[in-house]
C-alpha cells in the first residue's frame, strides 16, 4: 500500500509499504477514505518530537471502511464506515473507566519511555513517535486499529467524510479546550492561535455560551475564518502588544479564560522570542512557550488557562508566579476523544456545526509532501489539508 | 519495612566480569589443585558481581552471603481485577510465561510442584523445578526452586485489595540467585537480563492481559524501513 513516511526533518515521502495485518484479537483493519495533516504533525515534521524513526508512517486523523476484524471485535462489521479517535485506549483500565481515555494504562507498547520522562506511561497515539507507542499512522491506504471494539465510531448515512473526519481529533480537541474553561453565559474567552484547533475552540466556546471571543493570530486568512463565528473579535499580535490590547478590550479586567491553541512551536515578537528559538535549536529547552506565557499574563485574576496546544518536554521562564498570584486554574492534556465522539456527532447531525469549514486544501495522498510544505509555510492561505488515498 | 532496590549496576560493564568469572569457574571446577582454590572464589565473585552489580567483598563484609543473595526485585502494580481473579491467574502457573518473557513454559506437576523451562537473553536454556511454599487463595502465593536446580529462584506475590471494589494491588518480590558453581555463566547471563525494568515490564504485561485481554504490540506492522 501507499503510506506517508517520516524520513527526517522536513522530509516526508509517500512510499510503498506492506499492508497492515491483524496482530491482536481486538484489532481491525480500516481502508482509509479520508485523512488529514494535523498541526501537531508539524511538530514531527519540524523534528521537535523525540523518538521518531525514519520510515515511521504518519497520521492520527483518519476515517474509513472496516475491511477486517479480529476475533474479539464483535461490534464492527466489514463495510462499516467509522471515524477513529487519535488516542488508542483499551477501555478497561482505571483511566478509560474514568473517561480519561488519552491516559490509558494499557495501549502503549513502549510506555517505559514516557514513564521515564513523565513519571507514568501515557496512551498510544497513531503515527506520533515511539514514545507514544510507535503505532503506524493513518496517512495511508490502510491502517491497523487496536482495541477496535472500543475506539471507532460508526457514522450514519447522510453525512460526508469531510463533515465527520475531524471528530478524530481537532473538533473534540477544540471542544475540550473550551469545556475546560467552564464558561458561564456571557463570559469572555481569548483564543491564542487560530489554526484548526483554535477555530474549533472558538466555535465550541460559542456553543458553550461565551459572550465575547477574542481570536489572536497573525495570519489574516486565519483571523478572517475565525470571524465567521458570530461574536468573534480578532486581534493581530504582530501589530499590537497582545497583553495590553486584550486588557484594554476587556475594560482592564482581562478575559475570563484564555486558550493556548498554539503549543510548543509558538511564534512571537521581540527578543524573548528569539531567545526561546535559540534555546530550542540548541536543545536547551524542548518547547517554546510564547503563547502560553501570554495567555497566563493576559488572563484575568482567578480565570482559567486551557491548553490544547501540544507540549512535549520542558520550557523556560514559565511565569508560574503570575499563575500562582493571580489564582489561575490551568487545564491541559491530550484530548479524551472517546468522551466527545457521540455528543459531537449529534451536534453535527442537528446542524449546529459543519466541521468541514476549516478545510482549505484537498489533495490526493500522493501529494502529502506538498501538503506538509504549504501547511508549514502557511502558503496559499493554507489552514487545513485533507488527503484522499 | 520493605527495602526497594532499583539502583544496582547493569548493562555492558557487567558482561566482562561475567565472562571472565565464568571461565575461571569452569577452569577451577576442572582442577583439583591449589590453582582452583584461588580461581574458584575469584570466578564466583566476578559472576556474583556480574549478576547483581554489587561488590561481593562489600557484601561479605556487611554480612551478606554469596549464595543466599542474588538479584531481588520488588515491584507493585494496581490491576482492575479482584484479588481472587488475579490470584487465580497466577496460581495457574502455566499462565506465567504469557507475561514473563524469559519463561518458555511452566508445567504444574501437582502437589505444589512445578517444572520451569526458561532461556537466557542469549538463548541458553535453563530449567528448574520449584515448589509452592505459601498458597493462600486470593491473598498470597510464594514458591522456591527445589535443590538441584541450576538457578535459585524465589517468588513471593501478595494480592492486596484496594479501597475500590474489584481492584488489586499486586506486590511482587522475585529473587534469582546463582546456585554456586556449575553453569555459572548461563545463570549469570539470565541474572544480568533480569533487572528491575524487566520485572516492571512483566508486571505491566500481566496487567494488560488481565485488564485489556491482550498486550499491545507494534511488532509486525508496516513501515517505510527497508527490512533486511
Amino acid at each position: 500500500m501507499k503510506a506517508v513516511c517520516w524520513n527526517g526533518i522536513h522530509d516526508v515521502r509517500v512510499d510503498t509499504v506492506p499492508d497492515p495485518q491483524i496482530l491482536n484479537p481486538r484489532d481491525a483493519i480500516i481502508r482509509v477514505t479520508l485523512t488529514a495533516i494535523c498541526g501537531s504533525d508539524l511538530h514531527l515534521y519540524d523534528g521537535y518530537i523525540p523518538a521518531m524513526q525514519p520510515g515511521d508512517i504518519l497520521g492520527h486523523e483518519f476515517m474509513g471502511e472496516v475491511v477486517e476484524v479480529g476475533p474479539e471485535v464483535t461490534n464492527l462489521q466489514v463495510g462499516d464506515r467509522v471515524v477513529v479517535p487519535f488516542p488508542i485506549s483499551c477501555g478497561h483500565c482505571f483511566f478509560c473507566e474514568h473517561d480519561l481515555w488519552s491516559l490509558c494504562d494499557n495501549s502503549n507498547p513502549k510506555a517505559y519511555m514516557t514513564e521515564k520522562l513523565y513519571g507514568y506511561g501515557v496512551a498510544g497515539i497513531y503515527g506520533y513517535s515511539h514514545m507514544m507507542g510507535g503505532y503506524a499512522g493513518g496517512q495511508a491506504e490502510y491502517v491497523r486499529v487496536p482495541f477496535a471494539d472500543v475506539g471507532p465510531l460508526k457514522i450514519p448515512d447522510g453525512l460526508t467524510d469531510e463533515q465527520v473526519l475531524f471528530l478524530t481529533d481537532i473538533f473534540p480537541t477544540g471542544y475540550q479546550a473550551a469545556e475546560q474553561c467552564e464558561i458561564q453565559p456571557g463570559q469572555t474567552v481569548a483564543v491564542f492561535g487560530c489554526g484548526p484547533v483554535g477555530q474549533f475552540a472558538i466555535a465550541s466556546a460559542r456553543m458553550l455560551g461565551a459572550g465575547r471571543i477574542i481570536a489572536v493570530d497573525r495570519f489574516p486568512e486565519r483571523l478572517r475564518m475565525a470571524a465567521y463565528t458570530e461574536g468573534v473579535e480578532t486581534l493581530d499580535y504582530s501589530e499590537n502588544d497582545i497583553v495590553e490590547t486584550i486588557k484594554e478590550m476587556t475594560g482592564g479586567r482581562g478575559p475570563d479564560a484564555c486558550i493556548d491553541a498554539v503549543g510548543m512551536e509558538a511564534h512571537g515578537e521581540g527578543l524573548i522570542y528569539y531567545y526561546d528559538k535559540a534555546k530550542q535549536l540548541a536543545r536547551l529547552q524542548t518547547d517554546r512557550p510564547t503563547a502560553l506565557r501570554e495567555a497566563i499574563q493576559a488572563c484575568r485574576k482567578g480565570g482559567v488557562v486551557s491548553i490544547p496546544g501540544v507540549y512535549g518536554g520542558f520550557v523556560d521562564k514559565m511565569p508560574i508566579g503570575a499563575a500562582f498570584n493571580k489564582g489561575l486554574t490551568l487545564r491541559l492534556g491530550q484530548t479524551h476523544v472517546h468522551r466527545y465522539l457521540r455528543p459531537l456527532l449529534e451536534r453535527i447531525q442537528e446542524g449546529a456545526i459543519d466541521p468541514s469549514f476549516v478545510i482549505t486544501h484537498r489533495l490526493p495522498l500522493d501529494q502529502a509532501p506538498h501538503g506538509y510544505e504549504i501547511f508549514r509555510q502557511k502558503e496559499d492561505n493554507c489552514i487545513k489539508v485533507v488527503l484522499t488515498p | 519495612m520493605t527495602q526497594y532496590r532499583n539502583g544496582s549496576t547493569n548493562g555492558p560493564e557487567r558482561i566482562a566480569p561475567a565472562l571472565v568469572g565464568g571461565l575461571l569457574l569452569v577452569y577451577a571446577l576442572g582442577k583439583r589443585s591449589w590453582q582452583s582454590a584461588v580461581a574458584a572464589p575469584l570466578g564466583g565473585a566476578l559472576v556474583y558481581y556480574a549478576a547483581t552489580g554489587r561488590n561481593p567483598l562489600i557484601t561479605l563484609r556487611t554480612g551478606g552471603s554469596l549464595h543466599d543473595d542474588g538479584v531481588t526485585i520488588h515491584r507493585a502494580v494496581t490491576i482492575r481485577r479482584s484479588p481472587q481473579e488475579v490470584y487465580d491467574f497466577w496460581r495457574r502457573l502455566e499462565n506465567l510465561p504469557r507475561f514473563m518473557s524469559h519463561l518458555d513454559s511452566v508445567v504444574d506437576l501437582g502437589e505444589g510442584r512445578s517444572r520451569w523451562q526458561a532461556h537466557t537473553p542469549g538463548g541458553l536454556p535453563l530449567h528448574w523445578e520449584a515448589r509452592i511454599t505459601v498458597d493462600e487463595s486470593g491473598r498470597r502465593l510464594a514458591w522456591e526452586t527445589l535443590p538441584g536446580a541450576n538457578v535459585r529462584h524465589y517468588g513471593d506475590v501478595t494480592f492486596r485489595p484496594t479501597l475500590t471494589e474489584g481492584e488489586t494491588e499486586l506486590h511482587v518480590e522475585m529473587t534469582y540467585a546463582p546456585p554456586g558453581g556449575a553453569v555459572a555463566s548461563a545463570v549469570a547471563e539470565l541474572l544480568n537480563g533480569i533487572t528491575s525494568q524487566t520485572v516492571k515490564e512483566q508486571l505491566r504485561a500481566c496487567k494488560q492481559i488481565l485488564e485489556a485481554g491482550e498486550t499491545p504490540t507494534v511488532e509486525g506492522q508496516p513501515s517505510g524501513r527497508k527490512e533486511a
